[in-house]
């Protein structure tokens, strides 16, 4: 039982420090508890009534079978609800006054847990009813089922497997409306009915009556053994999936050096357009070869369950494109991608490719961390650096074009840097109130970040934080999309009133206080302010 | 003979095993009738095929003239029954189990529960997980009873009580079935029982009904025979010098007359020698 405490109490620091608000932190115990105790649920109103005679005494009741199985999954079905409901209410409730709680986020949350938890339910009730082989079903589904899921659900397909519906929500689709999840849940919660129905109703609970009846140790025997060699025989089918990669079945657009594969027909123009502008881009930079995208519509498959599998090849990337959106700048943005798929190197794993973009090395020696410098085109030494040139270029371009749009995004990347970390990423959320996550009563709260452009850039320092440390991050000046570097300069203030930041006129910087050890460990910050 | 229930080549096997073949058997309304049979013969699963818990492989079921393969819950709802265990939600008190009971049949009557929990000594404010065996049976008696249903089927309703209880119960079944008519089905093993309250017996042996029909009948029947069989009559068993046979009454002298244990365990125990 300690240990038990133990491992629940360290998962919970996890859930604190990984989850940015309570409420993300209550749907994620109800994601990873909440099937458990629906298991429970059902397990106490069916089979713990079936073994212990209790069942018997309500089939002797003048009730038809169909109504006690539609009693048995209300019940359950309102067990369940109240406990999640007061679970998710009262948290909403703290968290509403602690860090603020948007109505339709709580509503989207309610509309996903709802659907989540009603599909585990049927599927439960479903199981439940299978009597001593429910443990059997368990077992496959679990253990067998999520290691055959990796290699042999691909997408889009892998959307229908059971887990998906009802267990990667948490991770992916967290912020998403839950409408595609409906069709997948309703065809299980709809399987799992058909199974208790079957059990229960089909000639007078014949089914229901077997399975429950005492089995021998025959029998119980007979389960191991089945379960046993089921353990044993899904690594000979892991191995045996026929392909890891469902892209690689779609036609590829016709290019001597870009392969574009198109799910669907509407992005289909996008991608004429992405291969015209890539075979420019081959004959003016000479690439030989770029690599491979899958261009998937985000309006019908808005969800990540159209990525790429696990173990899948890395030759064939997806990208969820909007197709709602001017056509000019969809191809742009593939054509981005595409460049930064270049940069991080996945093309030089086609077997056979001669190359790629010439004189990566040198880009590599200017731009330390960018890529993986074991990565094979790193020690290439052919040509001068121009992929840079083509990133930077769009990049500007796109600033002139859409300043806005670009600013937007400039803080967004910036919220997902991993170089942030978690407590800038938490602070940002909180921007609007004002209040750092990291500050303590021992800590002054910082106020935001004033910046004025004089001969460059001059920050503003209020007296409360003459002993803070200033951070900042300058854009990678190699990608072809906003990316903040990966460690902030770090600036200290020293009691000055203002402080001169040395960077170029047109360079986007974000600078914040911070006040931390020196070990990466901030212990308050304000938020960034991005110039 | 009016009959208020009736069974049409009934069968059911579990698995391979077939536990009840070609069952016909007759409960003439009004009657008392014992359901005797050894342990395995099939009777429980009898009675809860003839209240539809389990349904039947085959064959038909007939209530009060109306011929179903299973009983629904519109059957049930004429039916009083006691299983052999009695399971209840053990978290619930004795008079919310009634209302709970009560709330399924048309024809509960509150103020009759009442009544036969106060004659059966069974105090209503209690926990039904707080009851002992004995207790647990009487109530599920007493509710079986409050519906005043027009049938009962009871499974061995004496089963591990106490005498004292056990007479309060056969007392109460005596009562409703002179007082107000109702037809009763009910296993047993004590002979006594049958004895003592029934009119009519029905022997179950390897799932088929040996021998139905009024309680004197049965005894007539069988003899204890030292020398040659009439023409006609079955051995059941052969025990040392004597045989024990059945056969119709008018075949039998008035000697080797036996009691009504000694023909069902002759029955029961029947080697089937010739």
């Amino acid at each position: 039982m300690l240990l038990v405490f133990l491992l629940f109490t360290s998962w919970l620091l996890v859930l604190q420090r990984e989850l940015p608000t309570l409420i993300s932190a209550c749907s994620a115990i109800l994601y990873y508890f909440g099937p458990l105790y629906i298991i429970f649920v059902n397990e106490r109103l069916v089979a713990h009534d079936a073994l212990d005679g209790t069942g018997e005494f309500l089939a002797a009741l003048p009730i038809s079978p169909w109504k006690r199985l539609l009693v048995g999954f209300c019940v359950g079905l309102l067990v369940v609800g109240v406990v999640f409901e007061a679970m998710l209410l009262s948290t909403a409730l703290i968290a509403s006054r602690r860090e603020g709680l948007p109505l339709l986020w709580l509503l989207q949350i309610h509309a996903q847990i709802g659907l989540y938890t009603f599909g585990w339910l049927a599927v439960s009730f479903g199981v439940v009813h299978l009597g001593r082989f429910r443990w059997l079903v368990w077992w496959l589904f679990f253990v067998v089922g999520l290691e055959l899921e990796g290699t042999w659900l691909t997408a889009p397909f892998r959307r229908w497997y059971w887990t998906a519906p009802l267990a990667d929500p948490l991770e992916f689709a967290r912020s998403l409306p839950p409408w595609d999840s409906v069709v997948p849940v309703a065809a299980w919660a709809a399987l799992g009915l058909t199974v208790a129905v079957v059990s229960r109703v089909f000639r007078g609970g014949m089914v229901f009556d077997a399975v429950y009846r005492p089995s021998s140790a025959q029998q119980r025997a007979t389960l191991v053994i089945v379960a046993v060699l089921a353990l044993g025989v899904v690594p000979a089918f892991v191995g045996l999936a026929p392909t890891p990669d469902t892209w690689r079945t779609v036609a590829p657009i016709p290019s001597p050096t870009a392969r574009v594969k198109v799910v669907g027909t509407e992005l289909e123009p996008v991608a004429a357009e992405v291969v015209a502008a890539l075979e420019v881009l081959s004959q003016t930079y000479r690439v030989d070869r770029w690599a491979d995208v899958v261009l998937v519509s985000a309006k019908r498959n808005h969800d990540p369950f159209v990525r790429k599998s696990r173990g899948a090849s890395p030759l064939s990337p997806v990208l969820l494109v909007d197709p709602r959106g001017p056509r000019e700048r969809l191809v742009r943005e593939v054509v981005q991608q595409v460049l930064h798929l270049q940069l991080e190197g996945h093309a030089p794993d086609l077997p056979g490719a001669l190359v790629i973009v010439q004189g990566l090395p040198r880009l590599d020696d200017a731009t330390p961390g960018l890529g993986d410098v074991s990565h094979p085109w790193a020690s290439r030494s052919v040509g001068p650096d121009e992929a840079g040139h083509v990133a930077s270029s769009l990049l500007a371009r796109w600033r002139a074009e859409q300043p806005e749009v670009f600013q937007q995004t400039l803080h967004q990347v910036l919220n997902l840097h991993p170089g942030v970390g978690v407590s800038g990423r938490l602070r940002l959320q909180r921007a609007t109130s004002g209040v750092p996550v990291g500050t303590t009563e021992a800590l002054p709260t910082l106020p935001g970040v004033v910046l004025e452009e004089r001969l460059g850039l001059v920050v503003d320092v209020p007296a409360e934080a003459s002993a803070a440390v200033l951070e900042v991050l300058e854009l990678e000046p190699l990608q072809p999309l906003p990316r903040w570097s990966d460690r902030g300069r770090m600036v200290p203030v020293d009691g000055r009133a203002s402080v001169p930041i040395a960077v170029a006129p047109t360079e986007a910087v974000a600078v914040r206080w911070t006040l931390y050890n020196g070990e990466a460990d901030v212990f308050s910050a304000s938020p960034w302010s991005i110039r | 003979m009016t009959l208020a229930l009736q069974t049409r080549g009934l069968r059911k096997r579990f698995g391979r095993r077939v536990v009840i073949d070609d069952l016909d058997l007759e409960v003439p309304e009004g009657a008392v009738m014992g359901f005797l049979g050894r342990n395995g013969a099939g009777k429980t699963t009898t009675l809860r095929m003839l209240l539809g818990i389990i349904a039947p492989d085959g064959g038909e079921i007939v209530y009060q003239g109306k011929a179903v393969r299973r009983a629904g819950a519109k059957e049930r709802q004429s039916i009083g029954y006691v299983s052999q265990q009695q399971h209840f939600h053990p978290w619930m008190k004795v008079r919310s189990l009634g209302w709970f009971v009560g709330s399924f049949y048309p024809t509960w009557d509150s103020a009759r529960f009442s009544d036969l929990l106060k004659r059966l000594a069974v105090e209503p404010t209690q926990r039904v997980g707080a009851l002992s065996g004995g207790t647990r049976m009487k109530l599920a008696l007493a509710l079986a009873l409050a519906h005043a249903p027009p049938l009962l089927l009871l499974d061995e309703p004496t089963a591990g009580v106490d005498p004292v209880t056990r007479r309060e119960i056969l007392d109460l079944l005596r009562a409703v079935s002179r007082e107000e008519g109702r037809t009763v089905l009910f296993s047993t093993h004590h002979i006594s029982e049958i004895e003592a309250i029934s009119d009519r017996v029905a022997v179950l042996h390897e799932g088929r009904i040996f021998w139905q029909g009024e309680l004197d009948g049965l005894a007539a029947r069988v003899r204890k025979v030292e020398g040659e069989l009439p023409q006609g009559a079955r051995v059941l068993t052969r025990e040392g010098a004597h045989t024990l046979a059945f056969a119709e009454p008018e075949l039998w002298g008035d000697e080797g007359r036996v009691s009504l244990e000694e023909a069902f365990v002759a029955i029961a125990r029947q080697d089937g020698a010739p």
